[in-house]
């Protein structure tokens, strides 16, 4: 084996060193990136759902707020933004969790989240036609009737490729939260592999890390695209 | 060459690698054109940019101690000193694959650590400071059971608190400034850091308070197990440097007065000059 590739196998696939770290970061590090990954993508799918129907108002005063929010949260660096929310509201004396890291951490990431979503909802939604709208209103359902019943389950459904690449940024970006501070049993994937690295000085334990968001990801990708085409033929066979 | 210099002294290393370097070149007197580096002539260094006063960038170039008392080392070495910034984990791995030649930062050794690198003879001994808020002062380490303390990520100050105060729960912060909001805001309840770090907190912000100092292990320049020759040069130049003052002097030059020399480093180069007093 030549000499380069005897160095990458030793600093990124050392099989000791990547096994030791798996054992932490699969008891500690998943659980903790799941937990965060599904607070921040409910917190972030709530408020993209709700500014996506701001984005489509008729009314300035609510269009216009909804397009500042999403401007400066998808225009701000994610790291600072981080900061602000989960340092400055307790800097500001507003300790609206305590010292839950948390739940700052999964405000932040889903109000930055909000705003990417918020986007790829209102297109999902912007496609569905507007006969299907008007025949809905002349069959006698409410416009919100006519929102909930037929604009959003086919608007959301159509994004849903989309939406599980947003996903998946979601799940990366949940490493951010050692931003704000971790004790040894609240840390996630990537900072349990950070540390490892640190201290054992090789870089195996990220590349243990990295099969881990791939364990995660993948199948993820590839459930959400098999209910998505079900949903299709689903719909298909009912007309 | 190399079974030579293993066997001898660090003072005679140099000198024999003066020898052959006046020897090769007798005009100038060039130390180590034997010394085999990353890229030929150049001692090729990594270093941190957010360790001030040891290694950090000030108008656009590194700066700090250890980065000034590194480029002293190229100098005893006859080699350009050229820093490349990385961050602390890939510091050491990166040496030990030949990237650079060193790192200007005092790395803790450790026994994991050193089956990677080799290190060079001490540059510093760890020492520490708990900060924490006057209105809930902590005022020894030990105290610090039950409480949450900030650190900065990676630290070989975590294993340092841990056998000192057992029940402490540690939280990891990326950097200082972070470490620091956390406890002006209450999420924390101390923040352990570096001696001058600590005092130069301390000293801004008058709400907080210092514990007494402790002292960690041994801190040293990583180098490539491959390159026993280099090892050696830096070696001798270190111990040279001791003697003649230049670590005292950079020392005192970039800490506050409060910060002093650790009295390891006095026992480690007999002769080494103390500060003078003001």
């Amino acid at each position: 084996m030549s000499i380069g590739l005897e160095r990458i196998q030793e600093t990124f696939f050392d099989p000791v060193i990547l096994w030791h770290s798996l054992e932490t970061l699969v008891v500690i590090g998943l659980p903790n990136t799941i937990l965060l990954s599904v607070l921040a993508s409910l917190i972030g799918m709530a408020f993209g759902l709700l500014i996506a129907t701001g984005l489509m108002a008729s009314t300035v005063f609510v269009r216009f707020p909804c397009r500042v929010y999403v401007d400066i949260l998808r225009g701000l660096p994610h790291i600072l933004t981080i900061y602000l929310i989960g340092q400055g509201l307790p800097l500001a004396g507003l300790s609206i969790f305590g010292r839950d890291t948390y739940s700052y951490a999964a405000l932040a990431i889903g109000l930055i989240e909000g705003a990417y979503m918020a986007e790829i909802f209102r297109a999902g939604l912007q496609s569905v036609e507007r006969g299907q709208i008007e025949a809905a209103r002349t069959l006698g359902m409410s416009s919100a009737q006519a929102f909930f019943y037929i604009m959003l389950p086919q608007g959301v459904r159509r994004v849903l490729p989309p939406l599980t690449g947003q996903f998946i940024l979601v799940i990366k970006g949940t490493s951010l939260v050692f931003l704000l501070g971790l004790t040894v049993s609240q840390r996630e994937i990537f900072s349990i592999a950070q540390d490892t690295a640190i201290n054992s000085a090789n870089l195996s334990p990220l590349t243990a890390a990295g099969l881990l968001y791939l364990a995660l990801t993948v199948p993820m990708t590839y459930g959400v695209n098999a209910w998505e085409r079900r949903m299709r033929m689903g719909s298909r066979s009912a007309r | 060459m190399p079974s030579i210099l293993k066997g001898r002294s660090r003072g005679l290393a140099i000198l024999s690698c003066l020898v052959a370097g006046a020897l090769s070149a007798p005009q100038v007197a060039r130390a180590d054109s034997a010394l085999q580096t990353v890229v030929p002539k150049t001692l090729t260094v990594a270093y941190r940019t957010d360790d001030k006063p040891v290694s950090f960038i000030e108008d656009g170039k590194p700066a700090g101690y250890i980065v000034e008392f590194m480029q002293d080392i190229g100098k005893e070495l006859g080699l350009e000193v050229s820093f490349v910034s990385t961050n602390f984990e890939s510091m050491v791995p990166a040496v030990k694959n030949q990237q650079y030649d060193t790192a200007a930062f005092g790395v803790l050794v450790t026994d994991e650590r050193k089956a990677m690198v080799d290190f060079t003879k001490p540059v510093g001994y760890g020492e520490a400071r708990l900060v924490s808020r006057k209105d809930a002062a902590i005022e020894k380490v030990q105290q610090a059971g039950g409480k949450t303390v900030a650190i900065t990520r990676g630290s070989a100050l975590i294993p340092l608190i841990n056998g000192l105060a057992p029940d402490v729960s540690v939280r990891e912060f990326p950097n200082v400034t972070a470490s620091l909001n956390a406890l002006m805001a209450g999420q924390v309840d101390g923040l352990f850091t570096g001696l001058a770090t600590a005092d130069k907190l301390i000293h801004q912000h008058e709400e907080l308070a210092g514990s007494q100092m402790v002292t960690s292990g041994i801190a040293a320049f990583p180098v490539s197990k491959d390159n026993p020759q280099l090892l050696a040069a830096v070696d001798g130049a270190i111990t040279k440097l001791m003697k003649d003052g230049t670590y005292t002097k950079l020392w005192t030059k970039w800490n506050p007065p409060s910060v002093e020399i650790p009295d390891d480093m006095y026992t480690e180069y007999p002769g080494m000059p103390h500060p003078e007093k003001k």
